[in-house]
C-alpha cells in the first residue's frame, strides 16, 4: 500500500467521522468545526489523488483547487461564526434545540 | 494537516494550510469561544449558558434511537465510501498536460501556473467569494466603525507588544518573499495574503492604529482591488484578444505578478477585516452591559 493510498483511506475515515460530528454535535461552534474537518478530508482526498498521479511533480491542478478551497472554506466559516455569534448575542442560544 | 501535505508533495498547500488552517481559523475560533463563554450580555431571557455542550445528549429512548440510527447510517455510508475508493480508476491526471505548457505560462512553478494562468477564472471568483463572505459578515452584525480600536485604551500586554514589534515586520517581509517566490517555487498570492492578514491582526490586537489611516474609501478599495484587477484584466483581454482572462505572449509573467500582488493585498485585507469586524462587534457590548448593571444598582 503506497503512501497516497494510505492517505486516501485516511481521508475517507476522516470524512465519515466529520459527518458524524455534523449530525451529532449540538453546539454551533462544534458543528462549524466539524464542517471544517469535513472540508479538510475532501482536500486530503484531492491531494492524495494528486500524489498518486505524480510524474516529475505532483499533479498541480488538485493543489490549486485545494488552495482555492482553503480560502473559500475560511470565508464560509467566518460567515458561519458571525451568524452563530449573532444568534448567541441576540437570542442567547447555542444550538437548534427546542423550537426546531 | 500541514505535515500531511508536505508528505504528499504539496508544499504550496502546506504553506497555505499552516497559515490559514492553523493560524487564522484558530484565531477566529478562539475569539468565538471567548464570546460564547462570556456570561451576561444583551439578552435577558437567556436559555442556558454559552458553555460548549457535550457531543451527544440522549433524551430517553427516542434520543438514543436517533443517535443509533445516525451511527448506523454513517457505517453504511462508510461502506459505500470505501467501495468507491476501491474502484476509483487511476487516470493519470493532468500532470503531463500541466507540465507541457509550463514554458508558455510565464511562470516556472506548476501550481502558480494553474492558479494564475490555466485556471485563473477560479482564482478570480474565489477572491469574489471572499469579498461576498465579508459582506455577509458585515451584514450580520451592527454597524461599527471599522477603525474603532479600543484595545489601545485598556491594559497593555507587554509580551504581546514585544512579540508584535518583532513579528509584524517579519511577517510582512515573509509575505513579500512568498509573493515573489511564487513564480518559481512554492508560495504565491494566497500564502502571502494570509501572512499579511495575520500581521494586521497581530497589529490590531496590540492596539495598532494604522487602520485609522485607511478610513473611508481606502480600505474598501484595497478589499475589492484584487477582484477588480482581475475583472479589468479580463475585460481588457476580452476586448484585445477575444478571450476572457487571456495573457498576451511574453507579458504573462509580468501580468501574473501584478495580479498576484493585487490578490494578495485583497486577501490580506479581507481576512483582516473579517477578524477585526467580528472582534470589535462583540467588544462594545461588554461595556454597555457593565453600564446597565451600574444603573440597576
Amino acid at each position: 500500500m503506497s503512501l497516497a493510498t494510505l492517505y486516501l483511506w485516511l481521508a475517507g475515515a476522516l470524512f465519515v467521522m466529520a459527518l458524524g460530528g455534523v449530525f451529532l454535535c449540538r453546539h454551533f461552534l462544534k458543528k462549524i468545526i466539524a464542517v471544517n474537518i469535513l472540508g479538510a478530508s475532501v482536500f486530503l482526498l484531492l491531494v492524495s489523488v494528486a500524489r498518486r498521479d505524480a510524474g516529475e511533480f505532483a499533479d498541480p491542478v488538485p493543489h490549486a483547487m485545494v488552495i482555492t478551497g482553503l480560502v473559500v472554506a475560511v470565508s464560509a466559516s467566518a460567515f458561519a461564526l458571525a451568524l452563530a455569534r449573532r444568534i448567541w448575542t441576540k437570542a442567547g442560544r447555542v444550538n437548534f434545540e427546542e423550537e426546531f | 494537516m500541514a505535515i500531511a501535505w508536505t508528505r504528499l508533495w504539496a508544499p504550496d498547500v502546506a504553506l497555505a494550510e499552516a497559515a490559514i488552517g492553523a493560524g487564522l481559523l484558530g484565531v477566529l475560533f478562539f475569539d468565538s469561544l471567548r464570546v460564547f463563554h462570556e456570561r451576561g450580555g444583551a439578552s435577558r431571557e437567556r436559555k442556558g449558558t454559552g458553555e460548549v455542550t457535550p457531543v451527544v445528549m440522549a433524551k430517553g429512548w427516542a434520543g438514543g434511537f436517533v443517535i443509533a440510527l445516525v451511527l448506523l447510517g454513517l457505517l453504511v455510508f462508510a461502506g459505500f465510501l470505501g467501495r468507491a475508493l476501491l474502484v476509483m480508476p487511476a487516470s493519470g491526471g493532468l500532470t503531463e498536460l500541466a507540465g507541457k505548457h509550463l514554458g508558455e505560462s510565464g511562470v516556472e512553478h506548476p501550481v502558480t501556473a494553474v492558479l494564475l494562468n490555466y485556471r485563473s477564472f477560479d482564482t478570480w471568483l474565489e477572491i469574489g467569494v471572499l469579498v461576498v463572505a465579508m459582506l455577509g459578515v458585515f451584514c450580520s452584525g451592527r454597524l461599527v466603525g471599522f477603525c474603532e480600536n479600543e484595545n489601545g485604551s485598556g491594559e497593555r500586554d507587554r509580551l504581546l507588544e514585544w512579540l508584535a514589534r518583532f513579528l509584524v515586520p517579519l511577517l510582512v517581509m515573509m509575505a513579500g518573499y512568498l509573493l515573489w517566490q511564487g513564480k518559481f517555487a512554492p508560495g504565491g498570492a494566497f500564502q502571502a495574503g494570509v501572512l499579511l492578514g495575520a500581521a494586521g491582526i497581530l497589529w490590531h490586537l496590540v492596539g495598532g492604529r494604522f487602520l485609522v489611516a485607511w478610513r473611508g474609501w481606502g480600505w474598501k478599495t484595497a478589499l475589492v482591488g484584487g477582484f477588480g484587477l482581475f475583472l479589468l484584466h479580463g475585460i481588457v483581454s476580452l476586448w484585445w484578444a477575444g478571450v476572457f482572462l487571456a495573457y498576451p505572449e511574453g507579458w504573462a509573467g509580468t501580468l501574473i505578478f501584478l495580479l498576484e500582488l493585487g490578490a494578495a493585498l485583497s486577501i490580506g485585507f479581507a481576512l483582516l477585516a473579517l477578524f477585526v469586524y467580528l472582534h470589535e462587534n462583540d467588544r462594545p457590548r461588554k461595556t454597555r452591559a457593565r453600564e446597565k448593571r451600574r444603573e440597576v444598582r
